[in-house]
């Protein structure tokens, strides 16, 4: 079976920021879906399979995701949507289209900065790994597990492995999206799927919170003035170390600071 | 068979109406732009005279984006010190047919390529063409561009890229280019509310004013511009190449300056600059017109220098887009009776002479140098500012001085000779009168 690589892009009408209403000459896709785009195309060739673009986007984006997919996808699904919808929502709905896709790719930000959620939703729909700040691909060989090289804070970098089925959402500087040729311009030759919100709303996904550790219940300082007491309390006397270094296999450092953080209370 | 029956190489307005002509014949047509949407890439003063669109789009004025129809237009004079204005104001303008419009090029240019569209042509924008594909006997058969596999051919192409046109340059047909004949058009969008808009210029509702500058360049030949757009003003200054590049201040300085005169000031100030753009501007008509057809070749627009730029008038778009209508109709024709050597496309040439895109240019040939001369632009108007304030000078006199010799008293302060200022009369009269 001819393998399907997804594409997830967001279409935006104006500049962000811009204070203008939205103006479908000045849309644009975002460098970094366009990335994901040139990305699923290398990744197609390498597989012989086909890619498939699918975007949530009102009718005004018709134009510029077929002019988008002129660069060589072979599917466009169109799902018509005027308003704006959770990022839940979104990923619900691309989902019904990539269901048969190993590999899914978006880009890790649109034009108007929205939370850059979308591809999370999407990972946990679709049973799917999911990484996200993609800056390269470190495996050269051709199979259902690929090494990614992601953006830490601070310009620093790692390395994450991911099997298929993966959603993974990559930066702008990954990868230039190729030019369409003219025929293709002139002839848009991308299936094109029109198709629309199978639901109103997101499903739940859950209740979210960020996560807080249980209180713990700890002993009442003791000691004979209130400064015994302070220094007891933030333990200013005890021997005790407040950091540690140390230099460990990358599985002993996890199991490390798993038992670390359990010891903490962080973990049960 | 080639791809099209036409290729138009550029949506601008003389593109779109070559577009729009061909695709409402039937015909195939592909209209090529550079720019991501038509307009994004063009630049002008502000104002369109669509009259020519009746032959095209009946009531145009219903549909055509506009800021602000012109219902005011004055010509300024400027010394360092002083002002000039005639103000002519016409209610009639404010209704339709209308006149003239401030208008965006963003919106003008692409809601006339999209007429093109909806007639049945194909727009292919963000591609440029770069080169001409010849046949074996030299007729031009088809464009070369920057896409890949990027080659498309065609019967016939029309080249309404704009000044400076490669195309025509290319193919040879401009036999001598000069810096002296382009003028470097640059402007300031100022961002303005509507009501201090209506209230400096004096008009309501969605009437605008044209006001056009000679002097205030800093002493650069060339002249200036005032438009109103509903909530901004464009103000910019048109610069003799040469003249420019022999001193040293830079464009934006100059638009500096002229913001600053005292009778400028007050209209532009508490605006913010919202926008700077520039773009050259084919200034020296027939003088500098190329061969305006080829085998399989025609060029329209400012590609075929068709710019009427003669003092008081700089209108570009309304003969770009009589000039691109014609073209196209010369290429039907052409295809028609299946010979698209230049002789076949010779109604072109026919048109042009037949209507007023030559014959204004015939008529005004000496304008454009002569609104550039140096007396026109460094002496007059220093001359006529002087009589007129000579006459209302009022330090009693006894008796008051007549006009005659204040002219003469003001000729003289000046060193105009009288021969020069009658040579010049007679150039104006001949082009003007
Ligand atoms: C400062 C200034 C003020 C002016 N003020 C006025 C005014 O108030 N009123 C007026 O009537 N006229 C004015 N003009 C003149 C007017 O702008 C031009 O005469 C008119 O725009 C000419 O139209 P065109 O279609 O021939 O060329 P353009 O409007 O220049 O259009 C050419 C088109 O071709 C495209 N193009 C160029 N090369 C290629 C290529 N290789 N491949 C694909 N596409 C290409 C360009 O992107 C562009 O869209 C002014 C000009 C300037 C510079």
């Amino acid at each position: 079976m001819t393998p399907v690589i997804g594409v997830c892009v967001k279409w935006i009408g104006s500049q962000p920021n811009s204070g203008h209403e939205a103006d479908a000459r000045f849309a644009q896709f975002s460098a970094s879906d366009q990335a994901a785009l040139e990305t699923a195309l290398q990744r197609a060739e390498q597989l012989s399979g086909r890619v498939r673009v699918v975007s949530v986007a009102p009718a005004a984006a018709r134009t510029h995701l077929v002019a988008l997919c002129a660069s060589g996808a072979h599917e466009l699904v169109h799902i018509a949507a005027e308003g704006q919808s959770s990022s839940a929502h979104v990923a619900h709905e691309l989902a019904q289209h990539l269901q048969e896709c190993a590999s899914v790719w978006c880009g890790d930000y649109s034009l108007d900065r929205g939370s850059g959620s979308v591809p999370a939703f999407l990972a946990s729909t679709l049973g799917a790994q999911q990484a996200l700040g993609i800056v390269g691909i470190t495996s050269s060989e051709v199979s259902n597990t690929l090494d990614l090289l992601r953006r830490l804070d601070a310009g620093r970098r790692e390395i994450v492995r991911v099997v298929e089925p993966f959603v993974v959402s990559v930066e702008g500087s990954l990868a230039t999206l190729r030019r369409a040729s003219l025929a293709s311009t002139l002839r848009p030759t991308a299936t094109l799927v029109d198709a629309s919100l199978v639901s109103q709303s997101a499903p739940s996904f859950g209740e979210f919170s960020p996560f807080r550790p249980r209180p713990r219940t700890i002993a009442a300082p003791v000691g004979e003035t209130a400064l015994d007491r302070i220094k007891s309390a933030t333990s200013a006397n005890s021997p005790q170390k407040h950091s540690e270094i140390v230099t460990l296999a990358p599985e002993a450092a996890a199991q490390f600071i798993v038992e670390r953080l359990t010891e903490w209370g962080y973990l049960s | 068979m080639p791809d099209f029956d036409v290729i138009v190489v550029g949506a601008g307005p003389a593109g779109s109406c070559a577009a729009l002509t061909i695709a409402r014949t039937g015909k195939s047509v592909v209209l090529i732009e550079r720019g991501p949407f038509p307009g994004s890439k063009n630049m002008y003063g502000g104002v369109v005279y669509p009259r020519i669109l009746d032959a095209l789009i009946p009531e145009w004025w219903n549909e055509m984006p506009v800021q602000r129809w012109v219902t005011r237009r004055s010509t300024m004079l400027l010394t360092d010190t002083q002002s000039l204005s005639i103000d002519f104001r016409s209610d009639a303008w404010g209704d339709a047919p209308y006149n003239g419009a401030t208008a965006f090029r963003p919106d003008f240019d692409n809601w006339l390529a999209n007429k093109a569209v909806e007639a049945g042509a194909t727009l292919v924008c963000s591609t440029t063409v770069t080169g001409l594909i010849t046949g074996a006997n030299g007729e031009v058969i088809g464009v070369h561009t920057d896409r890949p596999d990027g080659d498309l051919t065609a019967s016939v192409v029309i080249a309404c890229d704009g000044v400076n046109s490669f195309l025509a340059k290319e193919r040879g047909m401009y036999p001598h280019t000069d810096a002296a004949h382009f003028t470097l058009g640059v402007k300031e969008t100022i961002t303005l509310s509507k009501d201090i808009i209506d209230e400096r210029f004096a008009v309501r509702g969605n009437h605008g004013v044209d006001i056009e500058i000679l002097g205030g360049t800093s002493g650069v030949n060339g002249g200036g511009f005032i438009y109103t757009n509903l909530n901004s003003i464009s103000v910019g200054v048109v610069l003799k190449l040469p003249k420019l590049a022999a001193q040293s201040k830079r464009p934006e300085e100059i638009i500096a300056g002229l913001k600053s005169h005292s009778a400028i000031a007050p209209l532009v100030e508490g605006g913010t600059v919202s926008e700077y753009s520039a773009h050259l501007i084919p200034e020296a008509g027939l003088k500098m017109m190329p061969k305006l057809l080829d085998d399989g070749l025609l060029i329209a627009g400012d590609a075929a220098a068709m710019c009427l730029a003669a003092g008081i008038w700089l209108e570009g778009v309304n003969f770009a887009m009589a000039s691109g209508m014609y073209a196209a109709q010369a290429a039907c024709e052409a295809i028609e009776k299946e010979n698209t050597s230049a002789k076949g496309l010779s109604l072109y040439k026919k048109l042009l002479e037949d209507t007023f895109v030559l014959r204004d240019h015939r008529k005004l040939r000496r304008a454009p140098q002569l609104v550039l001369s140096d007396r026109v632009q460094h002496m007059y108007p220093a001359l006529i500012t002087g009589v007129v304030q000579g006459m209302f000078q009022v330090n009693n006199p006894v008796p008051k001085p007549g006009l005659r010799k204040i002219l003469k008293n003001e000729r003289r302060r000046l060193g105009i000779r009288t021969t020069d200022l009658a040579k010049d009369a007679i150039t104006g009269f001949r082009s003007f009168g």
